[in-house]
């Protein structure tokens, strides 16, 4: 017999599973990484007998997990990441045809932010969710949120000055 | 310079769209939660000797309803969940309970959506709660270290104890086979909650086995929600209690699934039982007690007298504990019960049954 929790699991990955992979992948910007990511959060979420999601929320539930776990991941990551270009082999070269599309330009402006910022942007740029709804799911203050997609957007801005994502604002030069 | 946000959602979205098809299914992770949770209830089953108790620890005499490793099981009831299901030897259980402040079971998650989670307890900002624990370490089982305490989001297991488990309220060592109670008390934050809300959570340690399986364990128990507002006291449960079984005993069904309360205004209470709006000669802020009951009612209006699982709502005042309405339903309240205050389990030594 199938239980409640797989049931719920099912649903949602037959339903939902697509968009929350493009939502991981915005967040790692890498495919692999995306289905690690993703289903860590799926794993987590519906592991513990008491916390089990209820179907109509269970979206957001994983969604909130696989944002903390990518946030933490990142910290974890990151002093790993200083020594891993010393490791890389000789023979990967990135793709330079790559990197010119907008495309790329725009996941290689969001692998830049920090974490937090990353998440703020892909929550109210991609998901238009607001401010106050950000918060809730990161666990922010709505002020930090506000900072973080002022320094986030800033930040996309210089980055993506060349791709047509910025324009020039009438006081920039005043 | 300014980003053009109508550019960056384009472009994010167009980003998101490369993203390929998960490179799993739903099976590949059914299994890995399977897995885990089998874990989680080996820890429960799986025990250990000896005691040394390091905050409040007393005895008390075992009643109530045993449980195991987060699932409530009814009395008696001994095979744990997922044992035999594995290739693993046959795991002993590790019964528990459970009081918070005096009450055995704890409320619906949820009442007003149709959504019938897992129970809880509700308590007020700053309200001292104190948690009554009971754990059977199964015969011929040694473990040897025991953690009670409130764990928020983050939970786990660490070399030398429980992380995420602060505070911790009651430690123990060797414990031996039998039974050990343990009374402790905690004080409900008055700030910011965890996101998921409090746990009661115990964490278990015993000696690695030879297969190297876990040799510890974080459970969670039951949850604890942190609610603004008045709580039912004791004395006030308990003639509540009666009112509401003398109500449903009256309307058909002498034992109902389950009866909580909460204390609020009586304008707040007519709108979430949806009862109406004001009643002439009553303020709007009159302090009542909003009772709701589950259970196979028969409303006297129905002519074929049929019976079926309903609703028993009730508007107490909380001065005189006379009723200002009653109301069969078969729809729960209109606004879940949760939003009015912490809530209170008057359904009293049930064992929680199946909704």
């Amino acid at each position: 017999m199938v239980e409640r929790w797989e049931q719920t699991l099912g649903d949602l990955f037959a339903e939902r599973g697509a968009a929350l992979k493009r939502r991981a992948f915005l967040l790692c910007g890498d495919d692999a990484q995306a289905d690690d990511l993703l289903q860590e959060a799926l794993v987590r979420a519906f592991a513990r007998p008491l916390r089990v999601p209820r179907p109509g929320g269970a979206e957001a539930y994983v969604q909130t997990i696989m944002i903390n776990l990518f946030i933490d991941g990142t910290r974890r990551q990151t002093r790993w990441r200083r020594v891993a270009p010393l490791l890389r082999p000789a023979g990967q070269v990135p793709d330079v045809a790559e990197q010119v599309s907008a495309r790329d330009a725009v996941l290689s402006a969001l692998r830049r932010l920090p974490p937090r910022q990353r998440a703020c942007v892909v929550l109210r740029f991609y998901e238009d969710l607001p401010v106050a709804g950000i918060a809730r799911a990161l666990g922010l203050g709505e002020g930090t949120v506000k900072r973080y997609l002022s320094e986030a957007t800033a930040l996309l801005a210089r980055q993506l000055s060349g791709d047509g994502l910025v324009k020039e604002s009438p006081d920039a030069d005043r | 310079m300014q980003t053009d946000e109508a550019e960056l959602r384009r472009q994010l979205a167009a980003t998101a769209a490369r993203a390929s098809i998960p490179g799993f299914d739903a099976a590949d992770v059914a299994v890995r939660v399977r897995r885990v949770r089998r874990r989680w209830t080996a820890v429960a089953a799986t025990g250990g000797a000896a005691i040394v108790a390091a905050a409040v620890a007393v005895p008390v005499a075992l009643g109530g309803m045993p449980g195991a490793a987060g699932i409530r099981a009814a009395p008696g009831s001994a095979p744990f969940p997922g044992a035999g299901a594995s290739p693993m030897k046959p795991i002993p259980p590790l019964p528990w309970t459970v009081t918070v402040n005096g009450q055995p079971l704890g409320v619906p998650e949820e009442l007003a959506d149709g959504y019938t989670g897992q129970t809880q307890f509700d308590v007020a900002p700053g309200e001292k709660v104190t948690i009554e624990m009971t754990i059977t370490v199964p015969a011929h089982t040694q473990m040897t270290k025991f953690f009670l305490g409130i764990t928020g989001d983050t939970s786990g297991i660490g070399p030398r104890g429980p992380i995420g488990m602060e505070p911790v309220l009651a430690t123990a060592s060797n414990l031996a086979p039998g039974v050990h109670a343990f009374t402790v008390h905690w004080t409900a934050p008055v700030g910011a909650q965890p996101r998921y809300g409090y746990q009661i959570a115990m964490a278990a340690f015993w000696p690695r086995s030879v297969k190297n399986e876990p040799s510890a364990e974080e459970i969670p128990l039951v949850g604890v929600a942190v609610r603004p507002g008045s709580p039912v006291s004791g004395a006030a449960a308990t003639r509540l209690r009666a009112l509401a079984l003398q109500a449903a005993k009256k309307d058909g069904d002498a034992k109902p699934q389950w009866i909580v309360a909460v204390r609020t205004t009586f304008a707040r209470a007519m709108v979430a039982a949806d009862l109406g709006g004001s009643v002439p000669g009553v303020s709007p802020g009159t302090p009542v007690y909003l009772m709701v009951a589950k259970g196979s009612f028969t409303a006297d209006s129905n002519p074929a007298g049929s019976s079926g699982t309903g609703y028993l709502s009730a508007i107490i005042d909380a001065r005189t504990f006379s009723s200002y309405a009653m109301h069969l339903s078969e729809q729960g309240p209109a606004a879940a019960l949760s939003t009015l205050g912490p809530r209170a389990d008057l359904t009293g030594g049930q064992p929680a049954r199946q909704q």
